[in-house]
């Protein structure tokens, strides 16, 4: 079995000079102390374990959802305490000052009579909650649970590709995967003092609890989902049951007198609590206007009258449309008076007229985004892109130039990939999560994706991605 | 003036429903030029009212009935002081703006809902000619004029939820779609303007009703917001009872809400001015504090509920999805 | 005390029924098979219709009309309809796929070891369609596996449950469908075993009686209380009235008002228990007639309708909030 490495860009196992990285020595040992016949039973022993467990994701637009399992690399990423310390810095200092932000929005509004951020952005888009203005969630806090999307450079170092405030999904894997490799490769875990990522869910309890009404004692948490046939269901029923509470659909919710119940076999009993996984406008069909039963009608009246928290606060999405991406370093030091820890990608913003010559210009260099979207969809990838997808995508662009933003192609990392029988070198991200309750805490783990294919960029679920687990160091005692 | 107002608001339905939740925004404002001296809002079925004000100031009643009913009845009382605003409209003589709206403004200079930015709302700013007026008032009087001699009165060609391109389409409709289609040109030629509803108290009663009415106020940097009813091409006078502001009719519906069941709903809506003779309303016993109408536990059986089949036996051994 | 989600705890009754149907769904095409094969030399053309009672025990379910008379042609339509259709909503495939779907449903609510069984139950009985070259022998052998699957999936829910209401609404799942599928049983088979035996072929006679034994698994139950002796008489009352038989309509009655009273407990008299206790006076009281009456067939279906308004009260009080 060959370790190939990256011939270009940064490969996070090799150096430039192709000799292992010493942090990834023991691991490398390991496996290559591994006949190849043993490997093939383990991938396979891997793949029925997560199949027969129903480790699961739904895919649209098939009839009735076909279940399909995220596929999962067994060669663990892993990240020195070192460079966690600066990640694990720059995310508490970017959630931290990105609610803020929506604090300020909600109320004050300083950030835009001060011109940090052009008030076009924020009152043009469609996730901005007017009917929210002036409703302050308990101790401020919008955003309780973070995933902020990280790549690193061709140098190594870290960057911020963008924030998911408001339903960041894929915690479950990164417990799952752990959980996974423990009973698959269990020998890789000897010589590595790999950081715990078990305690996410009591961690999540925490912080939803932290964020009840005033006076709850014991407040009842419940989380909040569309429904077994949302693709990310697993993940919803998975962290019920670890946190222990129940899983909600909208129609097991009712609001009587500005308070929030759920239908048990007792009769109503009183909520204090939704971790919502369904998105803002689905929450209230009296207030948003949906000409459904989706949703729990009166929820936002109880939530305004502050009867029930919401996890993440309605509203909360605006944050993470990409159009304002760019403006985070300036809220850093507007909020904190702080420089940013972690850099971000340079991002030419489709409504700039300077802007948006460049990128009209430049499609071909460009990954351009749709500012609303999420998943993957409505982007395009320049380099990678034939001519007729660029046509076609320029027609888009210059019908609605406006909602989208354009970055230069990073040539992200690579890292070993088992793949039909070899380790090759793979593009992969990392998102971490961070949850906002008594402080800002940030997991000491991630969800590592990575593209299956060689040389390709794109590494969302969606479109064929897959994912690793993802080991943090425990610090060195010296 | 002094103005009496009655909104009547029924919702009868064809079967009993399990639930409805039900937003009304029928209070009047009270600010400089209209006071609100008296407000009683009279409910049936009983349940808890709650009110708010939402983002632009206006006031929302709330309830929900969580039992079965077939009817719901609201009594909207108002002893209303209005005034007729010293400012004409007509008469403003402030360039159009060219600058971008500042932010408190912004909101409203955007197209929205069923406010559309189309090709056929362009062309018809462009034959009206508004970017050339030379002043906001001429810019009104050149509007109000061309919906006139283009656009008809008409009940029943547009519904609640009809939009600019389908009155441009129509040629026909009610005072909403005047009000949006004006909101729409003023928007694209430049000035901020927003959408007003409420009541227009009517002295002839009896050749035209009273009615919920809806009108527009456009920003003037000398002036503020000035008023103006392109339904009916002139400056709204003491007559006019100011409910609520927004970016266009979604903003300020006068009831919005959700029910649970497969019944159909009927709405009959009924509003009753009249000069008042006092600030307040007589006071009320016990008894007509709420509208009598009855909830039930359970739905009440229908007559002649048909016995269950074989077929359907044996379909109930099926866990109902 | 905190109740369950009501959703939830309809979903986990279900998950007893339909793990308890898929189960019993089994048994009964197995017990039927060998019987038909026990008696084809001595009766061709019994060993043929006996197949039709299956129908009738599961009224609603669907087999394409065998396109042959050849035994072993209407065997295997018979068997692959009951076993692995997903056509037929009484077969055991759909019984473990509704399962599937209520544990998916409720998944935090189960153990992991109980939802890994049956999603690999599920997936199995799903693979099955697919595979090429299905015959007889291989559904036979399907069939017994599947029913140890079943017990297993069974076991590691009573094994490892928390001992809640959730475990209650399951387990109460579970005696209803027996209760209901013994009562069916007996509906269909009564009439020919209590047919005078002077009349009937014997061994083929036999035969019947102690399939219709097995197929409610009580076959070695009877013979360690009563011997190898079959009476018609002794076997009508063993399944309904034994107090020992697990699925004797006594006992299945009895553990239902057990998990009743368990959920209730110090709490006034609920519908479902009272309905309960209707249909207990009648077997505790009426043994005697029930056994004279010269319908017993028709007693039994209406046992049957009875637990049926038990399954309704039950849905009503605790499902639907």
């Amino acid at each position: 079995m060959d370790w190939k490495h990256a011939s270009q860009g940064f490969d996070e196992a090799f150096d430039s000079k192709g000799d292992i990285r010493p942090i990834y020595e023991e691991l490398i040992g390991t496996f290559r102390g591994l006949s190849e016949q043993e490997l093939v039973r383990r991938e396979k022993l891997q793949e029925m374990s997560l199949v027969n467990q129903g480790i699961t994701f739904t895919v649209y637009g098939e009839e009735e959802g076909v279940e399909r399992i995220f596929p999962f690399d067994f060669v663990p990423r892993i990240i020195s305490s070192e460079d966690w310390n600066l990640v694990e810095r720059g995310i508490v200092q970017r959630v931290t000052a990105i609610n803020h932000f929506l604090v300020d929005l909600y109320s004050e509004q300083h950030c835009l009579r001060e011109g940090i951020v052009p008030h076009e952005l924020i009152l043009g888009s469609d996730e901005f909650r007017r009917e929210l203005i002036g409703t302050r969630p308990r101790h401020g806090i919008y955003t309780h649970v973070v995933g902020t999307d990280l790549l690193r450079d061709d140098h190594g170092g870290f960057l911020v590709l963008e924030d998911n405030c408001r339903n960041p999904s894929g915690v479950s894997y990164v417990l799952e995967n752990r959980n996974l490799l423990f009973r698959v490769f269990p020998e890789l875990f000897n010589r590595y003092a790999v950081r715990q990522v078990e305690r996410y869910p009591q961690m999540l309890l925490e912080a939803l609890r932290y964020s009840a009404p005033r006076g709850r004692e014991n407040p009842v948490v419940a989380v909040l989902t569309p429904g077994i046939y949302n693709s990310a269901y697993f993940e919803h029923s998975f962290l019920a049951r670890e946190m222990g509470v129940p899983l909600v659909e909208g129609r097991d919710l009712i609001v009587e007198d500005d308070q929030v119940f759920m239908r048990t076999t007792r009769g109503k009993q009183r909520v204090d609590v939704i971790y919502r996984r369904i998105d803002d406008v689905y929450l209230d069909p009296v207030v948003f206007e949906m000409n459904s039963m989706l949703g729990v009608p009166g929820l936002i009246h109880a939530y305004r009258r502050g009867n029930v928290a919401i996890a993440n606060a309605p509203g909360a999405g605006i944050a993470d449309n990409k159009s304002i991406y760019p403006y985070v370093p300036d809220l850093i030091r507007l909020y904190l008076d702080e420089d940013i820890i972690l850099p971000q990608v340079h991002t030419w913003l489709g409504r700039r007229e300077d802007d948006r010559k460049y990128i009209s210009e430049h499609l071909p260099e460009l990954v351009v985004k749709l500012c609303g979207g999420a998943g993957g969809y409505g982007m395009l990838v320049g380099p990678t892109a034939s001519a007729a997808e660029i046509k076609a995508f320029r027609a888009q662009f210059d019908a609605r130039p406006q909602d989208y933003i354009a970055q230069p192609l990073i040539e992200f990392s690579h890292h070993p990939t088992y793949t039909g029988g070899n380790f090759a070198p793979r593009r992969v991200d990392l998102r971490p999560f961070a949850l906002f309750g008594d402080g800002v805490k940030v997991l000491p783990g991630g969800l590592t994706r990575v593209a299956m294919e060689e040389g390709s960029y794109v590494v969302n679920s969606s479109q064929g991605g897959g994912s690793k687990d993802t080991w943090i160091l425990a610090e060195q005692e010296s | 003036m002094l103005l009496e107002i009655e909104h009547h608001l029924k919702f009868s339905y064809e079967q009993f429903i399990r639930e409805s939740h039900l937003e009304v925004r029928v209070e009047p404002r009270s600010q400089s030029g209209q006071i609100l001296h008296d407000f009683r809002l009279t409910l049936g079925p009983n349940a808890r009212i709650t009110r708010f004000e939402d983002w632009m100031g206006n006031a929302v009643h709330w309830f929900s009935i969580t039992d079965y009913h077939n009817r719901i009845e609201l009594l909207v009382q108002s002893i209303v002081d209005t005034l007729t605003d010293q400012v004409k409209p007509l008469e403003c003589m402030d360039p159009i703006p060219s600058e971008p709206a500042p932010l408190p403004l912004y909101d409203f200079t955007l197209c929205s809902g069923p406010i559309i930015h189309s090709d056929a709302l362009l062309q018809l700013q462009s034959e009206l000619g508004l970017s050339n007026a030379p002043s906001i008032g001429e810019c009104v009087r050149m509007l109000g004029d061309g919906l006139a001699s283009k656009f008809e009165y008409q009940k029943n060609v547009t519904r609640f939820d009809s939009t600019t391109d389908d009155f441009l389409k129509q040629r026909g409709g009610v005072c909403q779609d005047f009000a949006h289609l004006s909101l729409g040109l003023l928007r694209t030629t430049g000035i901020p303007c927003r959408y007003v509803s409420g009541y227009l108290h009517v002295d002839t009663q009896d050749i035209e009703p009273s009615q919920s009415h809806a009108w527009i106020e456009l920003w003037s940097p000398a002036n503020g917001w000035m008023s103006f009813d392109p339904t009916h091409n002139r400056q709204p006078d003491e007559q006019y009872v100011i409910v609520g502001y927004g970016r266009s009719y979604n903003d300020v519906p006068p009831n919005q809400g959700i029910y649970s069941g497969a019944a159909a709903e009927r709405l009959d809506a009924k509003v009753i001015t009249r000069p008042a003779t006092s600030r307040e309303h007589p006071q009320l016993d016990e008894d007509s504090m709420h509208i009598d109408l009855p909830v039930y536990r359970e739905p009440p059986e229908r007559e002649g509920a048909a016995e269950l089949t074989a077929g359907e036996a044996a379909a109930s051994q099926q866990q109902q999805q | 005390m905190i109740g369950m989600l009501a959703r939830a705890a309809e979903n986990i009754y279900w998950l007893g029924r339909y793990l308890e149907r898929a189960e019993s769904a089994a048994r009964m095409v197995q017990c039927m098979d060998q019987l038909s094969l026990e008696i084809r030399g001595l009766d061709p053309d019994l060993a043929l219709n006996i197949w039709k009672h299956l129908q009738e025990m599961y009224p609603g379910s669907l087999v394409p009309t065998p396109e042959s008379t050849d035994p072993d042609a209407v065997t295997e339509a018979y068997i692959h309809a009951f076993l692995m259709s997903f056509d037929n909503q009484l077969s055991v495939a759909y019984s473990i796929r509704s399962a599937r779907e209520n544990a998916r449903v409720i998944r935090e609510n189960l153990t992991r070891e109980t939802f890994v069984l049956l999603n690999e139950c599920h997936l199995r009985l799903q693979g099955y369609m697919n595979e090429p070259d299905m015959n007889v022998m291989r559904m036979r052998s399907i069939l017994s596996s599947t029913r140890q699957e079943i017990f297993g999936i069974q076991g590691a829910i009573q094994q490892t449950f928390t001992r809640d209401e959730g475990l209650l609404f399951l387990d109460m799942g579970s005696v209803t469908e027996r209760a209901y599928r013994t009562l069916l049983l007996l509906g269909v088979k009564l009439p020919f075993m209590l047919s005078a035996t002077d009349q009937v072929d014997l061994p083929v006679y036999y035969a019947r009686i102690r399939a219709a034994l097995k197929s409610v698994a009580s076959l070695e139950n009877y013979r360690r209380n009563y011997g190898a002796d079959l009476d018609p008489m002794r076997v009508s009352h063993f399944l309904l009235f034994d107090r020992r038989a697990p699925h004797s309509v006594h006992v299945c009655m009895r553990e239902l008002k057990q998990h009743l009273d368990e959920l209730e407990v110090g709490s006034p008299l609920t519908n479902p228990a009272r309905l309960l206790g209707k249909i207990a006076a009648r077997l505790e009281f009426e043994e005697q007639e029930i056994l004279a009456s010269s319908e017993l067939d028709r007693v039994c279906h209406e046992l049957a309708g009875d637990i049926n308004e038990v399954h309704d009260a039950i849905s009503r009080l605790y499902f639907t909030v």
